[in-house]
C-alpha cells in the first residue's frame, strides 16, 4: 500500500470503520511512513473537532418552554382513541364549529334554565369581571375561522391594532333581537376559542350548559356599541361565571430578552399573575418579568387604551433600580384584557426603560 | 432511562410532560443538525421549533418499531432542506456527479512539509468556515455521523439510502472538507505542510 492508495482509506481509518486486512496494511505502511502518520494525526484531529462542533451557538434555555407552550394539543391527529374531545380534536376547525353551534343552541332553548342577571350598566363588564375568555396557545383564529399568525403577537412600545367589530361574528343572544324574544340571555360563544384543546373546549361550553340549568349561570348584556363590548363581541367568548374567568397569561411569552440572561423559573402563582425570572450568570443579576392581568384598570383608561398598547415607560423614582410598569401607561391590551407588565432587575434605569420596550410577547 | 421511543408512545397518547423530556434530549441535536443545513442562528432556532411542532403533529406516522432517533433527524433534514429552499434556490448536488467535478483532488499541486503542524485552534475556525462551504448533502452526512454520532444504518434511514452508499458519501464529504480547508489556506498564502490531496 502505498500514499496514494493510503488516501483512499485514511477516513475509514481513523473512524475505524475500515476492514480488518486493509487496517493491517494501513498499519504497516504507517509504521514506515512519517507523512502519512501526520494524515492521520490531522485526520483524527478533524474529526474530534467535528463531533465537537464548537462552531454551533447554544440553543436558547427557555427553548424546550416554548415549544411546549406552542403546542396545541389538539392538533395531535393521534391514533384513535375514541371520545368527543379527540373528535374535537381533529376536527377542530369544522366538526369543532358545529358543536360549540349546538352547545348555543342548547343553551338557548332551554325553556325557563336559565334566570339572567342582567348589568345594568354595560359599562359594569369590564369592571365587575374578568371576561371570561381562553388564550390562546397556538394560532389564533380570524373573524374568518382562518388562522392569523400573526395576530397574537405584541409589542411594548408598539401600536398594535385592535381588532374591529364584526357583525358576522356577534354570537350574542339579545333580548332585543326578534328571533330571541323569549329569551333574554346573554350568551356568546367565541369562534375563535375553537382552536384550543378541544377538551377544555368541551368542558368549558358544557360547564357552562350546565350552569345555566342551574340557574346559577352569570349572563352578561354587552352593548355592541360599546367600544369594550364592540370587541368583546368580536373575538372571545364569555360562557362561564366569574370564578370560571381564565386566561392563559403563559401564552403572552416574553421575547427578545437579551441572550445573556437565562430563564430561571416560570411561576404561575395564579391565574391571573405569571412570573419570569431571568439570571445573568456573567454578574449574577436576575431580570423578573411579571405579567398580570390588571384588576384595577378603569374603565375610561381602558377604553382609551382600546386603540391599542403604548407601552410608555412610567417609572417611580423612589425605587432607584426597579421599573414598575403597573401604570396605564404601561399597560397592553390582550384578548380583551388589559395585561400589565412589570419588569424588575437591577440595572440603570435608562437601560431596563430600552429593556422594556425591546421586550415583546406572543 | 426511559426510552426514546416510549417516550414517543406517550406523548402520542397526549402526555406532555413525555413530549417535553423528549424535546429535552433531541432539541441541541436537532438544532445542531438544522444550524449545519441552514448556517444562520436565529432560522436555525425557528426551524428547530417547527421541527418539534411537526414532530408533535406527525407523531402518529411514526413506527415505534423502529428508533425515533433516525426519525426525527429525517423530519429536522427535510425541514431544513425546505427552509433552505424558501430563502434561495438550492441545487441540491448529486454526490457522485459533484464530487468529480467539484472536488475532484489535485495531486499535482501535493506540496509537502511534514514539519508544519496544524493548530487545533485554528484548524477549529477552519473547519466551521470550510463546513459551510459544503453542499448541504455533505453537511448533513458530516453532522450526522461526527456530531450527532448515528451509525450507517441510522444514517441510512435519516437519508434514505443503503448503508455502503453512507460510507462513500462520508469519506467524498470529508476529502471535500478537507479540499476546502487546503485551499483557504493557500488562497491565504498560508505554505501547505500537509499534502492538498488528502
Amino acid at each position: 500500500m502505498d500514499c496514494q492508495q493510503i488516501d483512499d482509506y485514511i477516513w475509514a481509518y481513523c473512524d475505524g470503520t475500515l476492514s480488518p486486512e486493509l487496517t493491517v496494511e494501513l498499519d504497516e505502511h504507517l509504521n514506515n511512513c512519517h507523512y502519512c502518520r501526520k494524515m492521520v494525526d490531522l485526520c483524527r484531529m478533524e474529526t474530534e473537532i467535528l463531533a465537537a462542533a464548537p462552531d454551533i451557538p447554544p440553543l436558547n434555555d427557555d427553548f424546550s418552554r416554548r415549544v411546549i407552550i406552542s403546542l396545541n394539543p389538539s392538533t395531535v391527529p393521534s391514533a384513535p382513541r375514541g371520545g368527543l374531545f379527540s373528535f374535537l380534536g381533529r376536527h377542530r376547525y369544522g366538526l369543532g364549529g358545529a358543536v360549540a353551534a349546538a352547545v348555543l343552541l342548547l343553551a338557548l332553548y332551554l325553556p325557563g334554565m336559565m334566570e339572567p342577571k342582567q348589568f345594568e350598566d354595560t359599562a359594569e363588564l369590564p369592571i365587575k369581571s374578568e371576561s371570561a375568555q381562553i388564550a390562546d396557545n397556538q394560532l389564533p383564529l380570524s373573524p374568518n375561522g382562518e388562522n392569523d399568525e400573526y395576530g397574537n403577537k405584541l409589542m411594548m412600545g408598539k401600536e398594535v391594532p385592535q381588532a374591529e367589530s364584526s357583525p358576522d361574528m356577534d354570537y350574542s343572544v339579545s333580548g332585543s333581537e326578534p328571533d330571541h324574544q323569549g329569551s333574554s340571555d346573554e350568551l356568546f360563544i367565541a369562534m375563535r376559542s375553537l382552536n384550543n384543546d378541544a377538551k377544555e373546549i368541551g368542558t368549558q361550553a358544557l360547564n357552562a350548559v350546565e350552569k345555566s340549568r342551574n340557574k346559577d349561570a352569570l349572563s352578561r348584556h354587552v352593548d355592541p356599541h360599546s367600544p369594550v363590548s364592540a370587541s368583546t363581541i368580536d373575538d372571545t367568548t364569555i360562557v362561564m361565571n366569574e370564578e370560571e374567568s381564565k386566561l392563559d397569561l403563559l401564552a403572552l411569552h416574553p421575547r427578545n430578552i437579551p441572550s445573556e440572561y437565562q430563564l430561571e423559573k416560570i411561576v404561575n402563582a395564579s391565574s391571573k399573575a405569571v412570573s419570569y425570572y431571568y439570571l445573568n450568570p456573567d454578574n449574577n443579576e436576575s431580570l423578573e418579568i411579571t405579567i398580570a392581568i390588571s384588576d384595577s384598570m378603569e374603565l375610561e383608561k381602558q377604553e382609551s387604551n382600546l386603540a391599542g398598547l403604548d407601552g410608555v415607560v412610567e417609572t417611580e423614582d423612589n425605587v432607584p433600580h426597579d421599573i414598575l410598569l403597573n401604570s396605564t401607561k404601561t399597560s397592553i391590551s390582550y384578548q380583551d384584557h388589559l395585561i400589565s407588565i412589570m419588569l424588575k432587575a437591577k440595572m440603570p434605569m435608562e437601560q431596563l426603560e430600552d429593556l422594556t420596550k425591546s421586550i415583546s410577547f406572543e | 432511562m426511559t426510552s426514546d421511543e416510549l417516550l414517543a408512545s406517550r406523548s402520542l397518547n397526549g402526555d406532555l410532560d413525555a413530549f417535553e423530556e423528549l424535546v429535552n434530549r433531541f432539541k441541541n441535536r436537532v438544532f445542531a443538525l438544522v444550524y449545519r443545513i441552514v448556517g444562520q442562528q436565529q432560522e436555525a432556532e425557528d426551524v428547530t421549533q417547527e421541527v418539534f411542532l411537526a414532530v408533535y403533529e406527525k407523531l402518529y406516522q411514526y413506527d415505534k418499531n423502529k428508533k425515533f432517533a433516525p426519525w426525527i433527524f429525517r423530519i429536522a433534514t427535510n425541514a431544513s432542506i425546505s427552509a433552505l429552499r424558501k430563502k434561495k434556490k438550492v441545487v441540491l448536488l448529486n454526490f457522485e456527479e459533484s464530487y468529480s467535478s467539484i472536488y475532484e483532488l489535485n495531486y499535482s499541486s501535493i506540496a509537502t512539509d511534514p514539519h508544519l503542524m496544524f493548530e487545533r485552534q485554528e484548524l477549529e475556525r477552519e473547519i466551521a468556515s470550510a463546513i459551510m462551504k459544503l453542499p448541504e448533502n455533505y453537511r448533513i452526512v458530516i453532522t450526522l455521523r461526527y456530531h450527532l454520532d448515528l451509525d450507517n444504518q441510522e444514517i441510512a434511514e435519516v437519508l434514505g439510502i443503503s448503508r455502503e452508499n453512507v460510507e462513500v458519501r462520508i469519506h467524498r464529504a470529508r476529502k471535500a472538507l478537507r479540499k476546502i480547508i487546503l485551499q483557504e489556506k493557500e488562497e491565504r498564502g498560508i505554505k501547505i505542510g500537509l499534502s492538498a490531496n488528502r
